[in-house]
């Protein structure tokens, strides 16, 4: 009997996992090959143009590295992953809805929920591929630069920690994304209103309602050189959490909206008209 | 005779002249766009609540003697109010100008349209009327109104004889507002079947260059950054036509910069709107 | 017999659209074709019956199951929707490959499958391209496919036939011959009526969201009174046939055709019609050349009872 129940559930684990690398690879796919993704590799290789451009065509420079290295790393976290994420989050289910192909996984013996996790898990590779070279780039370029007066064992530690924080970033915006493209008719306009109104909005108010956007904690978590404080306040106004409470809340806001995903997809009937 | 002819009849009335065939898309899709609630919420509400603060101003000016110190009512004012629509002015090319060839693309109705008596030139003519009737309806209609009002309610003609051409700068300057953006969005629409990608683009573009100008201009502290962002060339336009330009040079930069853009997006559209695509 | 399908009644509504009203129905093995004209509501209850909606009301079981949110049951039934939707990008083989080993299958035993449901619809040759520039035809073939691929017990197909060649038809309605001899249970939608005669007489017949009649078509005919059945008899002696007959109650009326001078009887008891007419022929030596009935036929029952 136990032997019975230890093979039923060694079943369900390998149908599990293959109906997983199957929906990863299908995914992943999908939005490596797709023309879209040339656009956005555009835009994400934009900051490196620009490094290039200030360590070529500008040596002495009007402002130093170090401050162009953070603006670059702000532009990353608060813009390109947000865009990055709006895009490619929504279409995770949007673009199967629009596109009525969704109907082929409901159609499978797959577990609704394994359809969410297996999307997610193949947007997460497929973002962190199109933004960590870019990142790690233009961070090496501007990193070289003999004016770049900090320690380099503490500009790559901070650069790696900027760079986890730009992908939680992607995560927790990614799992939101996906949650409005799941659920919503219009998830787009949605998700514009969200990252570039309500988040850019929380990041000038001050007080307490700051804390009800993703954008304050990745600030919060957003680990910079103690000399760029005066410009984290021309980004960031007001006060910030703590990094550990700020990494503690986004992974809980992921969690709580790829639940909120998973549950959409269990709920809401994908009507093709 | 007693039994009249029951089979197909042509219709032997008076045709519309081929001047106005594209209105019949334009109508179509406005009402389409206009049907859906969250557009009427989100976005037509706001902009007008943004026409009655300022109608509430210029009357506040008017009526109220401690408003009129404060020299409210200048052609900034005016200028202020159309700039402001510009964030509705994105929302409705994304919300409802981004699907509006990409959903023909998608359904292949582009053949279906130009299999009618319709040249390329109508469908693009009814595309653009789409967005440009919505956006003048928030830029052109309550600009001329605010200048009415304050018109009407002066205690002189004060105004009118001295600030007659602002009537001017407000029509130019709502064509300088929708005319862009509606070339812009419809040629991203072009390039794909996947309006919510056209989207992104549009958004990309319009508010990213923005952002982009802001980077730039702390890194290099340079003029020329500040001609990469879409608004700030609209802006600088704008502040020229209200004659409150910070420098009398910009317009003469921003003007090439978003004519190159209009007319590169008029030739892509030209290339993309065909009855057929040769796949290969 | 258990049914397969069982609905008890069953309604789904869009808005203030009632897409299935009220359907209580009863499905067992063989081929049974799902009827009705467009807008009838076979799609809506093709995907109730698949768990792609939910009921508004009543309830609905396959395999004794229901099916809303229960994935497993999938692995039992093959679903050929009528939409046309596709990862453009993918090949054909690509494309039925990955459904397969979403239904379960390993690696080895997807790619035999495919190869094998591939050849079963003809799609070897283009296996290999893009499903983007496969034809109308080709698409619908790789949909049928993916609805074999994992050997299902049940069949929906909905508008299987739609976009086919002649010869296309002519083989999907071969392979469902052959998926109900090996004892699949088969459901075919289509508002096409010989489309489902050539497949199958046990029909459903659906308008307005609601059945009108289930079962045999000949069956379902005989039902139908306030249509007398129209029997046509091609003799030499027309007019001298149409004399004798219009003596007995149950004939209606007889007319001789204009095109060929047979003789059309209507008639409310065409079995009592058939027993008396070898006595009536042999007695006035009359020579039949052409005997039938062209309403016993699903296009009569659909033309009377949709209208």
């Amino acid at each position: 009997m136990v032997e019975t129940d230890q093979n039923r559930q060694s079943d369900f684990k390998s149908t599990a996992l293959r109906s997983f690398k199957v929906i990863f690879s299908i995914t992943f796919n999908q939005t490596i090959k797709s023309k879209k993704t040339i656009f956005m590799l555009i835009l994400a290789f934009l900051p490196v143009f620009l490094t290039l451009y200030y360590r070529i065509a500008q040596p002495e420079h009007i402002v130093p590295p170090h401050l162009v290295l953070f603006h670059v790393m702000i532009f990353f976290l608060l813009f390109v992953s947000i865009l990055i994420a709006l895009f490619y989050g929504n279409a995770m289910i949007g673009d199967e809805v629009d596109n009525k192909t969704i109907i082929y996984y409901f159609i499978r013996p797959v577990q609704k929920y394994m359809i969410i996790i297996g999307k997610f898990v193949a947007y997460l590779a497929g973002v962190f591929l199109i933004i960590i070279p870019p990142m790690l780039i233009s961070f090496l370029i501007i990193s070289s630069d003999s004016q770049m007066s900090t320690d380099f064992a503490s500009t790559v530690d901070t650069f790696a920690r900027q760079l986890g924080v730009v992908m939680l970033g992607l995560t927790v915006y990614g799992s939101i994304f996906m949650f409005f493209g799941a659920r919503l008719k219009h998830p787009i306009i949605i998700g514009l209103l969200l990252a570039f109104g309500w988040e850019k909005i929380m990041l000038i108010v001050p007080g307490l309602i700051r804390k009800f956007s993703v954008a304050h904690y990745l600030v919060s978590a957003f680990p910079i050189d103690p000399s760029m404080q005066t410009a984290l306040e021309d980004v960031s106004k007001g006060s910030t959490s703590s990094p550990i409470t700020s990494i503690i809340m986004i992974a809980i806001i992921t969690v709580v909206f790829l639940g909120l995903s998973i549950h959409a997809m269990y709920n809401k009937e994908y009507k093709f008209e | 005779m007693p039994i009249h002819d029951l089979s197909y009849r042509h219709w032997e009335g008076k045709l519309k002249s081929h001047s106005f065939r594209w209105w019949a898309i334009t109508y179509e899709n406005l009402k389409v766009v206009l049907r859906r609630k969250l557009f009427i919420i989100l976005i037509l509400v706001p902009a007008v609540i943004q026409f009655f603060v300022f109608g509430g101003l210029i009357y506040g000016v008017n009526t109220y003697g401690f408003f009129s110190n404060l020299s409210l009512i200048t052609p900034e004012f005016f200028f202020r109010f159309c700039f402001q629509q510009t964030f509705f002015i994105l929302l409705i090319c994304v919300f409802g100008g981004s699907g509006l060839i990409s959903n023909d693309l998608k359904s292949n109705a582009l053949q279906l349209y130009l299999s009618k008596p319709l040249t390329r030139l109508d469908y693009a003519v009814g595309k653009i009327a789409t967005i440009f009737i919505m956006l003048e309806c928030i830029t052109l209609v309550p600009g001329i109104l605010l200048f009415l009002e304050h018109s009407v309610l002066s205690q002189d003609t004060t105004f009118i004889r001295e600030q007659y051409w602002i009537i001017g700068s407000i029509f130019l300057y709502s064509l300088i507002l929708s005319i862009p953006i509606t070339f812009l969005t419809l040629a991203l629409s072009s390039i794909t079947k996947n309006n919510r990608f056209a989207a992104i683009i549009l958004i990309t573009i319009v508010f990213g260059t923005t952002v982009l100008n802001g980077m730039l201009w702390v890194i290099f502290r340079a003029r020329w950054t500040h001609f990469i962002s879409y608004w700030n060339n609209i802006e600088m336009l704008g502040r020229e036509l209200f004659g409150i330009s910070k420098s009398s040079t910009d317009w003469q930069w921003a003007t090439p910069i978003i004519l190159i853009l209009t007319l590169v997006c008029v030739w892509i559209m030209y290339r993309k709107i065909k009855g057929i695509e040769i796949v290969t | 017999m258990t049914p397969i399908i069982e609905s008890t009644s069953l309604c789904k509504w869009y808005s203030q659209v009632m897409a299935v009203n009220d359907i209580s129905i009863s499905v067992g093995s063989g081929v049974t074709g799902l009827l009705g004209p467009n807008g009838a509501g076979k799609s809506t209850l093709l995907k109730l019956m698949v768990g792609l909606l939910k009921p508004d009301k009543g309830e609905i079981k396959v395999f004794g199951e229901r099916v809303w949110n229960n994935n497993q049951i999938n692995q039992r039934i093959g679903f050929c929707p009528d939409l046309d939707a596709f990862y453009e990008t993918m090949t054909g083989f690509q494309f039925v490959i990955s459904l397969a080993m979403l239904s379960g299958y390993s690696k080895t035993e997807a790619d035999e499958r495919t190869m094998e449901v591939l050849r079963t619809v003809d799609m070897l040759d283009n296996k290999d391209k893009k499903i983007g520039a496969y034809s109308k035809g080709m698409k619908q073939r790789v949909k049928l496919a993916q609805s074999l691929i994992h050997d299902p017990e049940l069949l929906l197909l909905d508008e299987p036939l739609n976009g086919m060649d002649p010869i296309g038809r002519h083989n999907t309605i071969k392979l469902v011959e052959q998926l109900n001899q090996r004892g699949k249970t088969i459901i075919v939608s289509s508002h096409i009526l010989h489309e489902i005669e050539a497949m199958t007489d046990n029909i459903l017949l659906i308008n307005n969201g609601r059945i009108l009649a289930e079962g045999n078509v000949h069956e379902i005919r005989e039902l139908i009174d306030k249509h007398p059945h129209n029997v046509y008899i091609n003799c030499d002696k027309p007019r001298l046939l149409a004399s004798i007959l219009v003596q007995y109650d149950d004939v209606v009326s007889t007319n001789l055709s204009k095109e060929d001078g047979g003789l059309i009887v209507e008639t409310v008891k065409p079995d009592e019609l058939y027993s008396r007419l070898p006595g009536i022929i042999l007695e006035n030596d009359i020579k039949v050349e052409n005997l039938h009935s062209p309403d016993d036929n699903l296009q009569a029952v659909f033309k009377y009872l949709v209208g």
